[in-house]
């Protein structure tokens, strides 16, 4: 059996990963941060054996080490680990003053997150498959940037996208494979607690996005589960197939 | 009536060359210096006070900016507070403490100021933006293993620099973006940079691919375009 350690599964793309991962008969560490929320543990009831639900909070290294003690208890090896946690900052209306000092938090997760779960997990990885996901973003690309106001979304997204080249230039020579996916627009319910209207996709009555996170999560993992003759090089691929630049 | 230029950052090498031959080509020079720092700025260089991290010492400058000039024609930012790489990879303890730090300085440092300048920037005739920064910040041509601090601080800068490009080329701003060179003797700290930030490129409308003032590029300290 598989092992995969997946960031942010407590709802959306994340808990349809662990769903996708479970039904391909892997064991799952499913990295939890809304500790109310109980959709992680009726999926237990479902896969007792095969899903292991871990307190994960990536945007502090304390947790990420405590959350690869524990499982390092449970399993020699992981194979996978994907990074799905993401923080999206709020968008400050145009013409107000913004303060950039909230930008920390957005990078703290995306970005340090990347870094944070690498560095703690990779010594289970290397008897492993040796894969690394992340969930990145068209958002982080540079080169075809088109927003109009500065993002501290986007921004995050392409300390990111550079945080996973210097692991790639490091870390592929040694026998490491990366995924890098681009979702698409996927529409989030905002649930944090038990008891809110699940799902909840809306924002202020409208329906916000283009893909489901179920749809986003069946397009990603074939691509995670994949081998590719083309490892040595850092591509970042959408929810489509189509290839993006940096 | 002489332009004015406001450079952001200039107590190191590279700002004491941008101030140097900012005067040499004739602007009036506004420099924005670290609390405590003392670069011995040449006469007839107005010097304020701006701290990277706070919005409110940034605003405090353009403030007191604005009591001496009326408008200023560039914004030059000019933070780097990774010149010394970090040699660990992401085998070793990375510092989180230092990697927000140098986000926080080299990526939001320049966002603060431009965001506090701009008003007179809008008031000015040149409405020309201009960052320093370095070919660590380029993902495409990212090579190296190590030194986190110096490449995640500055890539995020590219983004947000394309984002005010976006929104600002269309009401008339133009924008530079120069990679210094980082192993540069002190003399030659900054050579070029003036001359790329004074000069007026190619704006033909039909021709995208000619109109670099329409595109926003980083070129290095050759002149050389850096993709991103």
């Amino acid at each position: 059996m598989k092992n995969v350690v997946i960031s942010g599964a407590d709802r959306n793309i994340g808990l349809e990963l662990v769903k996708q991962f479970l039904e391909r008969g892997w064991h799952v560490f499913a990295g939890r941060f809304l500790m109310e929320l109980p959709l992680l543990d009726e999926l237990k009831e479902k896969y007792p054996q095969a899903l292991s639900i871990v307190p994960l909070d990536v945007s502090k290294e304390e947790s990420v080490q405590a959350a690869a003690d524990l499982v390092a208890k449970e399993v020699n090896c992981v194979d996978m680990l994907v990074h799905n946690a993401a923080g999206f900052g709020q968008q400050t209306p145009e013409g107000q003053e913004i303060d950039f000092s909230a930008f920390l938090t957005p990078y703290n997760i995306n970005a340090l997150g990347a870094m944070r779960l690498v560095h703690s997990f990779l010594p289970l990885m290397e008897k492993g498959m040796r894969r690394l996901c992340f969930i990145s973003s068209e958002a982080g690309v540079v080169s075809v940037a088109h927003r109009t106001e500065i993002s501290s979304y986007c921004m995050s997204k392409t300390a990111l996208n550079m945080a996973l080249r210097l692991m790639f230039n490091q870390l592929q020579p040694m026998g490491y494979t990366f995924r890098l996916f681009h979702p698409g627009w996927v529409r989030s319910a905002r649930i944090e607690r038990p008891g809110d209207k699940v799902p909840s996709f809306e924002v202020d009555g409208k329906l916000v996005g283009k893909f489901w996170p179920w749809e986003a999560a069946a397009a990603a993992v074939p691509q995670f589960l994949e081998d590719r003759e083309w490892e040595d090089r850092l591509v970042l691929i959408d929810n489509e197939g189509a290839a993006w630049p940096f | 009536m002489s332009k004015v230029v406001m450079i952001a950052g200039a107590g190191d090498p590279v700002g004491a060359r941008l101030v140097k031959d900012f005067l040499k080509a004739g602007y009036k020079v506004i420099a924005g210096r670290l609390k405590g720092q003392q670069a011995g700025f040449p006469e007839g260089v107005q010097t304020v006070e701006l701290d990277p991290l706070s919005q409110d010492s940034a605003k405090a400058a353009a403030k007191a900016v604005r009591e001496q000039v009326e408008a200023i024609d560039l914004l030059v930012v000019n933070y780097d507070c990774c010149v010394e790489p970090d040699p660990k990879t992401i085998l070793e303890q990375p510092d989180f403490q230092g990697l927000k730090a140098a986000y926080d300085y080299n990526s939001l440092g320049p966002l603060r100021a431009v965001q506090a300048f701009l008003p007179l920037l809008e008031k000015g005739e040149g409405k020309r933006i201009c960052a320093v920064t370095s070919v660590e910040s380029s993902n495409n041509a990212a090579r190296g293993i190590c030194d986190y601090p110096g490449h995640i601080s500055k890539a995020p800068l590219n983004m947000a620099m394309n984002q005010l490009f976006n929104g600002l080329r269309p009401k008339g701003y133009t924008f530079r973006m120069y990679c210094k060179e980082t192993d540069a003797a002190p003399e030659q700290a900054g050579a070029f940079a003036v001359e790329y930030f004074t000069r007026n490129r190619s704006n033909e409308p039909e021709s995208y691919k000619h109109s670099d003032e329409n595109r926003l590029v980083l070129r290095d300290h050759m002149g050389i375009e850096i993709p991103w």
